[in-house]
Parts: structure tokens; sequence; C-alpha cells
């Protein structure tokens, strides 16, 4: 009995420990985002501001672009979300429910360019993007967010869950599939809608890459972006990226909280990418 | 969830229809409901990829107009010093990472499996690095690493001189992988703790009456039932890690001299800094190459360390 005591203490103890470990970044970006430039700058370095900064915040949002981002970043997410969710669960729903010829075969072309890597389309794309006049503008920011084969196999497969009896009793009664989709099959899938909404949340939010490339204005910066480019604009006002950083940080974590057990559930299903 | 499973449709009232007629009866509503996606598909899947096969036998610099120059781009590549430097580095920080990951992962799923006050706390804390933005924390650890920062003040008391963390070849690549490690390792966690969870508890119980010793049963039950789930975790994480970009162009932009440079933020150098469309195309297509090759001789492989229930 004594040793499984103090087998739990110790299993306790480790995991508080990785705990730390693994939060210090983040509480030493939230400690210099709170400093001044001098006492980010000093050395040893200072772990805790002695008059914390707040109108670092101030500052970052009026006059270093993370405003604007912001609210750059709020609506390409929204908007991308929303429509991602849409766009997939109308073609899930004909992979799921409705019959037609080469269902089977333009399903498997989906799963296909699942396979194909990122860095292979992403050229292409832009491109094309820079072909349409389309740098610089909202459409290149959202346009790609807006279809997702992994969505459309993710929400097929929780669509597939649910039983055909109520499609039949909903035609019975005269609706059509229009009415099957909207009032059956989309409020019995709220898991999958979760699952997928934060996928996409995360992964637009986050995302650089595509940013990098096809903006150049900083009045169309997301936020990503305003962090990555503020690194050669203002290279030394660390306190001021990194209230930059934590502002970036903050809806994610806020929406991590709230879709935990739907997030980490999906990962295990599918393996979505980190 | 299965992939081959076929999805049912409504039969009962058209079942008075000839099977053709069956069959092309929900042709129009289809593609209604489809015609999103399909312009979808198109546009973002089947057309980008034609254009790359088109690309990587050409040579563009967005500017002037496209050339086709046949597999000069692929011969090229065959004897690009820079390249098969870059495949280096991917090599090692697809090995360093995978093998940090893997070992950190499977202690971090050790850890959470248990029941234990404050778990779920411990576990929202663990998942935090993977879900926060890339750019954000890539920067916090560029300063946390600066000559003068935090990590070497740590370092200091343990008698270990700064380290030039970023701004050596030879420490770049692993500030780099520690980094990436911290960032990803929960994603780990979770496939193994999944995996983890999936064994049932019989086994244990059952073992520890016939006298086996804690170490006996992570040997011969954990490790062996958990080898599906680290199967399907090493996979996905290669391919993932084969795609990295946000923390080398925030931390490193490949320097220094090319240390950090991966083939994947050198498909990015050459296409976008250098704007030589066709060669980062080729690249891109063996990358692709790469990739597959690495998937089908795990797939090859798995027989002789994966263990199917």
């Amino acid at each position: 009995m004594k040793l499984r005591r103090r087998e739990t203490v110790t299993l306790q103890l480790v995991t508080a420990l990785g705990a730390a470990a693994l939060l210090f970044p983040f509480l030493w970006m939230i400690s210099a985002s709170l400093q001044t430039l001098q006492e980010v700058e000093s050395f040893p370095p200072i772990w805790i501001p002695e008059v914390p900064q707040w109108t670092n915040y101030v500052e970052a949002v009026v006059n270093y672009n993370i405003g604007r981002a912001l609210f750059n970043s709020a609506v390409v997410t929204t908007v991308s979300v929303v429509g991602q969710l849409v766009v997939c669960s109308l073609g899930a729903y004909a992979f799921s429910r409705l019959r037609f010829p080469g269902r089977d075969a333009i399903f498997l072309l989906f799963l296909a360019t699942m396979m194909i890597p990122h860095y292979v389309t992403i050229i292409p794309l832009y491109t094309m993007v820079w072909s349409a006049g389309l740098i610089d503008t909202y459409t290149a920011l959202i346009f790609p967010g807006l279809f997702s084969p992994f969505g459309t196999f993710l929400l097929r497969q929780f669509f597939n869950q649910i039983p055909i009896s109520l499609d039949e009793a909903t035609l019975i009664d005269g609706g059509n599939h229009w009415h099957i989709y909207l009032y059956v099959i989309m409020p019995l899938s709220r898991a999958g809608l979760g699952a997928l909404g934060i996928f996409s949340f995360l992964g637009i939010w986050n995302t650089l890459f595509w940013p990098v490339l096809v903006i150049n204005s900083k009045e169309l910066f997301t936020l990503p972006l305003a962090l990555a480019m503020a690194q050669g604009q203002f290279i030394t006002l660390i306190h001021i990226q990194m209230a930059g950083s934590v502002i970036a940080c903050v809806p994610v974590i806020v929406v991590f909280l709230m879709l935990q057990k739907q997030f980490i559930s999906s990962i295990a299903l599918s393996g979505m990418k980190q | 969830m299965a992939t081959g499973q076929k999805a049912q449709t409504v039969s009962a009232p058209w079942s008075i229809l000839r099977p053709r007629e069956r069959r092309h009866k929900d042709l129009y509503v289809a593609l209604l409901f489809l015609a999103p996606s399909l312009l979808g598909l198109f546009l973002l899947q089947v057309l980008p990829i034609g254009t790359a096969l088109v690309l990587g036998v050409s040579e563009w610099n967005i500017i002037d107009p496209i050339k086709f120059v046949g597999l000069k781009n692929f011969v090229e590549v065959a004897t690009d010093a820079t390249f098969y430097h870059t495949l280096e580095n991917t090599l090692y920080i697809t090995v360093g990472l995978e093998v940090l990951n893997t070992l950190l992962g499977l202690c971090a799923a050790l850890l959470l499996k248990n029941a234990m006050r404050g778990i779920d706390l411990y576990r929202t804390i663990y998942f935090l690095p993977l879900i926060t933005t890339w750019a954000a924390v890539a920067i916090a650890w560029r300063y946390m690493y600066s000559l003068e920062g935090p990590i070497n003040a740590m370092l200091g008391p343990l008698g270990i001189d700064p380290i030039p963390w970023l701004s050596r070849p030879e420490w770049a690549m692993p500030a780099v992988i520690i980094t990436i490690t911290w960032k990803t390792l929960s994603w780990k966690t979770i496939i193994l703790l999944a995996g983890l969870q999936s064994i049932p508890n019989e086994f244990y119980e059952a073992s520890s009456i016939d006298g086996a010793s804690k170490l006996q049963q992570f040997w011969k039950i954990t490790l062996p039932l958990l080898s599906p789930a680290m199967f399907f975790a090493l996979i996905i994480g290669i391919i993932n890690t084969l795609q990295i970009f946000d923390p080398i162009f925030i931390m490193t932009d490949g320097g220094p001299a090319d240390s950090t440079r991966t083939l994947s933020y050198y498909i990015y150098t050459r296409g976008f800094q250098n704007l030589r469309m066709g060669y980062a195309a080729a690249l891109s297509w063996v990358l692709f190459a790469i990739i597959l090759l690495f998937t089908l001789v795990q797939w090859v492989l798995q027989k002789r360390w994966v263990f199917y229930q």
C-alpha cells in the first residue's frame, strides 16, 4: 500500500514536471509581453516584470498592425470555416445518401487527392491566383479554405452512421432531399460538424505559408503573417512581438477549450495533420 | 471508420422502377449537392495537379512566357549539390523528430493514461503547444534561443557555456528539432494514448496474477499491442515532417549555411525566392515520390514489427 502511494506521488510529480516544461515557452511569452524594452533585453533575463506593461498590447494593436491583422484573420477564418462546412456537408450528403452513376469513382478521386502533398499543388495554385490578378485580395486568402477532400470524407463517415429510416420517414411525409439534409442529417451530425469545424478553424487561423505567397500589402496581413513579417521590421521590439503572439494564441486556446473532446477523439480517429 | 463501407440509399419508394432508372434517379439532385465540391476539386486539386505536371517539364519565372524544356529540370535535380544537401537535412530532421517524438510521446501517453488528481488540466496543458499558432510560438522560441536568452540563462547554473543555438550550423538543426518536438509531441501522444486505452485491462490483470513485473508487462503486452498505433503515427508523422515550413521560415530561413534547409523549404526557396516555378514543381514531384517510397517501404516493413490482434 505504501509503495502504491509512493508510485502515485512520483507519477504526479513527473507529469507536473512535463507540464511545466511544455508551459514554459508560453509563460516566457506572456512575461516578455509585459516587460519594458529595457527589461526584455537585459541579461540575465528578467522572469517577472517589475510593473506589468499592459500598454504593450495597446501599442501592438494600434501602432504595429496587430489590430488590423486580427480583423483580417477573423474575417478570413469565419468565412472559410462556415463555407467549408457548407460545401463539405453538401458533398458528403451526395456521397452518403444519393445514388448516381460514377459516385464511387468520384469519391475515390476525392480520397486520391488527399495523398498528394501540399507542395505539389501550392506552386500551380499560386500561378493561377497570380494569372487571375488575385494577388493581394481577400478572395485569394479565402477560396482555398472553402473546400476540403478530407472534410468531405470525414462528414460522409458521420452521415453514414445515421439510419436510413429517418430519410424514408421524411420522404413519406412529402419531403425532398433538401429537407432530409437540412432537418435530419445536419442536426444529427453536430459532433462531426464540430470536429471538422475545429480542424478547419485551427488550420486556417494558424496558416502561414499561403498568406506569405499571396499577400504583399500590410492592410491584408493575417495574424501569422503580420507576426512573421514583424521579425524584420521591428526586430528589436521583442515585447511588442510577444504581445502580438499572445493575441494570436488566445482565440485558438479558447476554441480548443470549448471543443477539446471532439478535437482529440477526431485526431485519434483520423490522424489529422499536426 | 471503414472507408469501404457502402452508403445505402433510400430504396423503398423506388422499388417499382427498373434498375437503370433507379441508378440514375438522383443524378440531378446529386449534381446540385455536389456542384460546389466538384468545382473545388477541379480548381484546387485537378487543375493544380495537371499544371504541376506541365510546370515540371517547363521553365517559368512567372513574368516571361513559359518555355517547355522536357526533362531538363529533373536532370538538374539529379546533379544539384544543394538538393542532396537538403535531402541530408530532411533525413536528419525526420529521424531526429521521429525518435524524440516517439520516445517522449510514449512517455507522455503512459503518464496521461493514469487517473490522477488534475488529469484533465494536465491533458489540456500537454495539448496546448499542438494547437497554438506556429508563427507566434516560433518567434518566442527564436528569442528564447538567443545567446543571452532564457534557455542559455537556465543552462548557465548547470555549468554549460552559452550555446549559439540558431547562429551556428551545427546547433541550428538540433534547436529546430527541439522546438518542433515541443510543438508536435502531443499529436503523437493523442494517437498513442488512444492505442493504450484500447488495450484490455484483463491482459494486465491476468499477467500480474501469473507474477509478471511491470517491466515485463510493458515489453510483452503494452509495446506489441501498441505497435499498430505506433505504425500509424510513424507514417503520418513522417509525411508531416517532410512538408514542414513555418518554424524554418520564422526561426532560420533555411540557414545558417543551409544547415536547416529541408527539401520542402528548398522548394519554397527555388520557387518563390528565386522565381523558378518549373524547377520548384519538379522538386515537388521528387518530394511526392519520396513520400510515396517511404510509405511503401514502411508498409512492407510493418510485417516485421507491427502486431495486429
